[in-house]
């Protein structure tokens, strides 16, 4: 296990200067109890296996499964009929290595391994005499069982989401990809916190400069904790400012797999149930895992669905205003006079209407979101009277605008990635301002800049816009329509894969 | 450097977009135009333009207790027509909004003067579309803005749908009245034929407390003719009836609808999906205009007592074929008397290649020799429910 | 130097924008009033001669592999006046980009906000596709990709549903030109949009592929045969009398275009297909200015050079009042002024390089 240098706390124990001593275990056993403030779960036993050879014991019993240590390691230490033809303690580790029923066992004489070890779970047997001390794995945090994705949900294909403990992840992974090519490449970060990471790649899919951009922004990670995913994921971003999301985030094991399948790479950190997935591209951000569980022709359908309810709650509010307020001429006549009579009385430019119901809509969905359940009825009992019902009767806004505000809001809902409809929120109200300031010119001007913008972004050196722009024709069937699987032969270019033809040859 | 970019580059834009609201005028701000009527005073030769501005408030939906009238009309003079929708500005509490009415009227006197100023100054507009109707009255212009309308309650709308129902059930009126299709004709001596609209009864009803009254004729606009237009200037006037058949040789008219006699008994026929071929020929020396018809009927009234046959259909077919030609000579020898040209032969000549024609080219008024040589084919498609109709009385019942 | 790179698609819809998305749309009305039926003609043998002018600036820039104009100047006739002659290209940049922001700013006052000062629109726009020259050339020409297709279709939809007006009869008296004096009086349309293209000798060395060539040929081969076709579009949808008189007799026929009487008033989408199509154009003519600023001037970074740009041409657009002066002074100068810097230049330049490629022979064979 890599040990970082800079660790202030290893900094420390540089001072004290403590070193395993074989003849005096009883005073490295002190140490590091002094060393970890004396914690009440620390469990330090005393045994002894040979007739002269006693020897400690030393866990951390909030990390490890107790069971295991009393009932397997300590009942079969207490075995005096195991180790009574060893007498020297020299030999007593090897012994204890080779015998003991345990998979996950080493040693070490290094006193700060020791001690992080300890706090990674491990039940540390200080053998009096022996040169070094014996490790053996027997972690196990508390930790929740696999159950069904909170956010993304679907009604057919798998109902797994990933957990927060990265083993029980990678096993199902494993369980999905079972090929000798799929690398697990062990990575640490977080100088406080010593998280756990995993870079997951297929090695005869993924491209090798693809991988190598992850391994070089996962190694220039710097800082001193990671709690979650979402950290790492600024991390791994282009480092230009941008409210695209350059790489998805799922907590479907599926979905991870398929982008690894498709020459992806993905990094699961310990203690997220949140993977992260690059390269990603705009229009992947379109494709909800159902896709894939439903005919060809339905999800195509669904995806343009997509695609119009992503133009719907980005546009229609600044549209709107941009109509109402500026370029009138554009409204069908009939409508025309039929919103201008919506509209007689209300004091609101049209603009500050938009505004008020938009800011109003994201603090009730904000109080959605934080507000304990039990409270939830109240809340929308409130948002569907106070937004819909009252404003309008009350002439403060537009039957219109209600509608204009209800069709955003349930069109934002429709966006498969939840960051993606963030995003989108982000857009609604940039493009809504430069309507309200510039009409349809200041609508345009805001739309040019971001085609601009997402055909800057890179996500991993692939152009944000592919297939589009630039045009790759063959990946057009996955994105703008699903074909049906056996027309999906070849992975997509855009991704660079090192196969071509998903045909075994 | 992206960062001192990004910064410069928002606040410029936040500062370039505040100028934009020079420009910003709520819906409710406006006077949203439903019809517009102009004529010139006789008197003092000044401008005079009627507005019928919608009213939203009748169609708001918490609309209790507010008026009921769905346009109110406003009468501006002025010197020039620039001026006049500047003027507007003095009657007007809202900003006035022609960009989407529906219809233009202009008086007969207005257009028997020249239309000219009045399309140049039209077709500068850039918020105006030349694809709206432009109707000829021959009511006072003032009773026609000033009427409520039943049913259709923006009149602007009500004679746009004239327009394109008339087209539908008869044929006689043409769609290409609008301004834009006398604007075509501006540089050509092709005729253009646009409706003329009159109010029905004496009087104009100036209360919107009509909706509440079951007579729907009353008052009302209804369409009485086609005014012809010479370029920009109105030079006759044509009943609806022959409009029919104008429209129908120039193959405007994608319906037609003709009563024909046999046996003076009335047979109504309903002509659908007519296709018209013109072209241009010689014989003998002399012009001679081919129109090519082809129609499907459909049998709306047949007052016959026989039942329908193979011979019958055919007969009735032949009737309206012989008619239709027979009515298309007589009105277009009166046409050319009047010195109409209607179809714009006087260029299909000058346009013409060849030694034959160059004669004709040089003459003046070559167009008015030109005989018209009208072919009908046409054949019943729908004869409606009943076969044999019933005969009823003394004689037809079994023996 | 930034290293980017293009493909041949990506080069052949930058090229065929950059002709085709403005004149498509100021072009056919003075065409029409010049040539009346036949206007559709004129493209055609503008277009022959764009191509065959193209087929020079190709082999110019053959014969200096992977440099652009500015740098072809400088080699082939030293720093002094090839500097001169670069700067006299980079200001023709700089002017085209003014002209276009121009075109950009009288369309958006006279059909959209006419209480909106120009400079507005100008500075905002420029701001834009500032930000698009900044993030160099590839972004350009991805985010061209992505916009031509939504501009194509928006395009097609629009004249299908205008084609509704479609009258034969409009064509009456077809043929009948006298072919020399049309000429003359169109010469502009040599000038725009098709010498305009010189424009591309900044952006030949972005293309690796051999084939680029036969896209910028073939672009010009399309750029011809759409003008000519929308011109052909105009005669036949408006008709020689309407669209002779109207500044844009396009934005016309999209005002006229319903369905029903329900989808009237479709010009926010011949807005939204200008817009982009000048969009397009001018980060072409902007960049192809800064990049040529930065060759002439050894410059690394971009950044102050698009934004001191971005005042500079926002200046030069307010250069003439209103239309009729910009449709006057290209009909009168914009022939002659073109042909400057994409004839006879160009030539100039081709011919000095020969010269000196044979003496070069003569001084290397005898010591061969």
């Amino acid at each position: 296990m890599p040990i970082q240098d800079s660790n202030p706390a290893q900094d420390s124990s540089a001072v004290h200067n403590p070193v395993y001593n074989q003849h005096d275990p009883l005073s490295f056993v002190n140490q590091i109890r002094d060393y970890l403030h004396s914690p009440p779960d620390l469990i330090i036993h005393s045994l002894v296996i040979s007739p002269d050879v006693p020897c400690s014991c030393l866990f951390l019993d909030t990390l490890t499964d107790k069971d295991k240590i009393e009932h397997e390691l300590l009942s079969f230490l207490s075995e005096k009929a195991c180790f009574e033809d060893v007498t020297h303690a020299d030999e007593m580790i090897s012994v204890l290595k080779g015998r003991i029923p345990f998979s996950s066992i080493s040693s070490s004489d290094d006193f700060t391994l020791c001690v992080n070890s300890l706090l990674k779970g491990v039940c540390l047997i200080v053998v009096a005499g022996a040169p070094e001390v014996l490790w053996i794995n027997v972690s196990q945090t508390s930790k929740r069982s696999v159950a069904e994705p909170m956010t993304e949900s679907t009604v057919r294909g798998p109902q797994v989401g990933f957990t927060e403990d990265i083993t029980v992840n990678l096993s199902l992974l494993r369980k999905r990809v079972r090929n000798v090519h799929l690398v697990i490449e062990q990575i640490t970060a977080g100088t406080e916190t010593e998280t756990n990471m995993a870079l997951i790649y297929l090695d005869n899919l993924a491209s090798g400069p693809v991988i190598e951009e992850f391994r070089k922004r996962l190694a220039a990670i710097h800082t001193d904790s990671i709690l979650d995913s979402a950290y790492v994921e600024e991390w791994l971003r282009e480092r230009t400012y941008s409210p695209f999301s350059t790489i998805l985030s799922t907590e479907r094991p599926d979905i991870l797999t398929s982008h690894l399948l498709e020459g992806g790479v993905g990094v699961i950190v310990d203690g997220s149930p949140i993977a992260l997935v690059g390269p990603i591209t705009f229009f992947q951000f379109f494709i909800a895992p159902e896709d894939y569980y439903q005919s060809a022709d339905i999800a195509t359908l669904l995806r343009w669905v997509r695609f119009l309810s992503f133009m719907l709650s980005v546009f229609v509010p600044a549209l709107y205003v941009a109509v109402v307020s500026f370029q009138q001429e554009l409204l069908p006549h009939s409508l025309l006079i039929s919103i201008a009579g919506q509209r007689e009385g209300v004091p609101f430019p049209a603009f500050v209407e938009a505004a008020l119901m938009m800011v109003t809509f994201e603090v009730l969905r904000e109080a959605g979101l934080r507000m304990p359940r039990i409270a939830g009825q109240a809340i929308s009992i409130v948002g569907a009277l106070v937004l819909g019902q009252a404003a309008v009767t009350a002439g403060l806004v537009s039957t219109a605008m209600v509608i204009v505000v209800a069709i955003t809001a349930i069109s934002n809902f429709v966006s498969p990635s939840y960051s993606f409809g963030i995003t989108q929120r982000l857009l609604q109200f940039f493009y809504l301002m430069l309507a309200g300031a510039m009409g349809l010119f200041g609508l345009l001007c805001g739309v040019l800049m971001t085609v601009v913008h997402l055909a800057s972004l890179k996500s991993f050196n692939v152009p944000y816009l592919s297939p589009v722009a630039p045009t790759v024709l063959s990946d057009w069937k996955d994105i703008l329509v699903r074909v049906p699987r056996p027309w999906m032969d070849a992975y997509p270019r855009m991704n660079g894969t090192r196969k071509k033809s998903r045909k075994r040859l | 450097m992206n960062a001192v970019f990004q910064k410069l580059a928002v606040s410029g834009i936040m500062l370039c977009c505040l100028t934009g609201c020079w420009d910003r005028i709520e819906i409710n701000e406006l006077a949203v135009a439903g019809l517009v009527g102009s004529e010139i005073d006789p008197q003092t030769h000044e401008q005079i333009v009627y507005y019928q501005i919608v009213n939203p408030g009748a169609y708001s939906s918490e609309s209790n207790g507010r008026s009921k009238a769905p346009v109110y009309t406003y009468k501006v003079q002025g010197k020039s027509k620039g001026e006049l929708a500047q003027l507007s500005s003095d009657t007007l509490p809202r900003k006035l909004f022609t960009d989407h009415y529906q219809s233009h009227i202009v008086t007969e006197q207005y257009a028997r003067d020249g239309l000219r100023t009045f399309l140049n100054y039209y077709e500068r507009q850039f918020n105006r579309r030349s694809s709206l109707y432009l109707f000829v009255t021959d009511s006072p212009l003032s009773d026609v803005m000033m009427t409520f309308t039943p049913l259709e309650q923006l009149p602007g709308r009500l004679l746009r749908s004239l327009v394109s129902n008339t087209n539908n059930a008869t044929g006689r009126i043409s769609l290409k009245s609008r301004v834009k299709d006398l604007v075509e004709n501006m540089d050509s001596t092709t005729l253009t034929m646009l409706p003329i609209v009159s109010l029905k009864g004496e009087k104009p009803i100036l209360s919107a407390n009509r909706f509440d009254d079951i007579n729907g004729n009353q008052s009302n606009l209804v369409l009485t003719g086609a005014a012809v237009f010479k370029q920009d200037q109105m030079i006759g006037k044509v009943s609806l009836w022959e409009n029919g058949y104008y429209n129908l040789l120039k193959g405007e008219a994608g319906n037609f609808f003709e009563s024909i006699l046999l046996d003076d008994r009335v047979v109504d026929l309903y002509a659908h999906k007519i296709k018209t071929k013109q072209q241009l020929t010689l014989r003998n020396g002399a012009p001679v205009w081919n129109v090519e018809i082809t129609a499907h009927l459909a049998l709306r009234n047949d007052e016959q007592t026989e039942k329908l046959t193979w011979d019958n259909l055919s007969k009735i077919t032949d009737q309206f074929d012989l008619k239709l030609m027979k009515t298309s000579e007589k009105l277009y020898a009166q046409a050319i008397e009047k010195k109409w040209d209607l179809f714009g032969l006087e260029e299909e000549i000058k346009y013409k290649r060849g030694n034959a024609w160059k004669k004709l080219q040089q003459q003046e008024n070559a167009w008015a020799q030109t005989k018209l040589h009208v072919t009908i084919k046409s054949k019943i498609e729908n004869i409606g429910e009943i076969v044999d109709p019933y005969k009823g009385g003394a004689g037809n019942g079994k023996e | 130097m930034e290293k980017s790179k293009l493909t041949v698609w990506q080069f052949f819809v930058l090229t065929l924008s950059f002709l085709i998305g403005t004149s498509f749309f100021f072009t056919p009305g003075g065409l029409i009033a010049a040539a009346k039926q036949d206007a559709w003609i004129v493209p055609l043998w503008a277009g022959t001669a764009g191509i065959l002018a193209a087929l020079v600036w190709l082999h110019l820039s053959k014969l200096h592999a992977g440099l652009s104009i500015v740098q072809i100047c400088i080699k082939v006739a030293g720093r002094p006046i090839g500097g001169f002659f670069a700067l006299l290209y980079i200001f023709y940049f700089i002017q085209l980009a003014a002209f276009i922001t121009r075109n950009l700013g009288d369309f958006m006052k006279q059909a959209l906000m006419p209480l909106t000062p120009l400079t507005v629109f100008h500075v905002m726009f420029l701001f834009v596709t500032g930000y698009a020259v900044f993030k160099g050339i590839e972004t350009i020409a991805r985010s061209s990709e992505l916009l031509f297709l939504i501009m194509a279709a928006t395009f097609i939809f629009v004249l299908c549903l205008a084609l509704l007006e479609w009258d034969w009869g409009r064509f009456q008296g077809i043929f009948r030109m006298d072919v020399w004096k049309t000429m003359k009086e169109t010469s502009s349309i040599f000038g725009f949009p098709f010498m305009e293209g010189v424009i591309f000798l900044m952006l030949f060395p972005f293309v690796q592929s051999k084939k680029v060539k036969s896209s910028f040929i073939l672009a010009y081969a399309v750029a011809t045969i759409l003008l000519s076709f929308s011109t052909f579009i105009t005669i036949g949808v408006l008709g020689v009398t309407r669209a002779s008189h109207d500044t844009y007799p396009f934005f016309v026929i999209v005002q006229e275009i319903h369905i029903g009487t329900f989808f009237e008033h479709l010009e926010s989408t011949m807005a939204l297909i200008l817009l982009v199509a000048i969009f397009i154009k001018l980060s072409i003519a902007y960049y192809c200015s800064v990049l040529g600023i930065c060759q002439l001037f050894k410059i690394k970074n971009r950044f102050w050079i698009t934004i001191a740009l971005i005042l500079l041409i926002s200046g030069l657009a307010m250069g003439y009042d209103n239309v009729v002066e910009n449709i006057e002074f290209s009909k009168k100068y914009d022939f002659a002024y073109t042909i400057l810097y994409s004839m006879v230049l160009p030539c100039l330049l081709l011919l000095v390089t020969w010269i000196r490629r044979i003496r070069n022979k003569r001084t290397e064979e005898p010591a061969s």
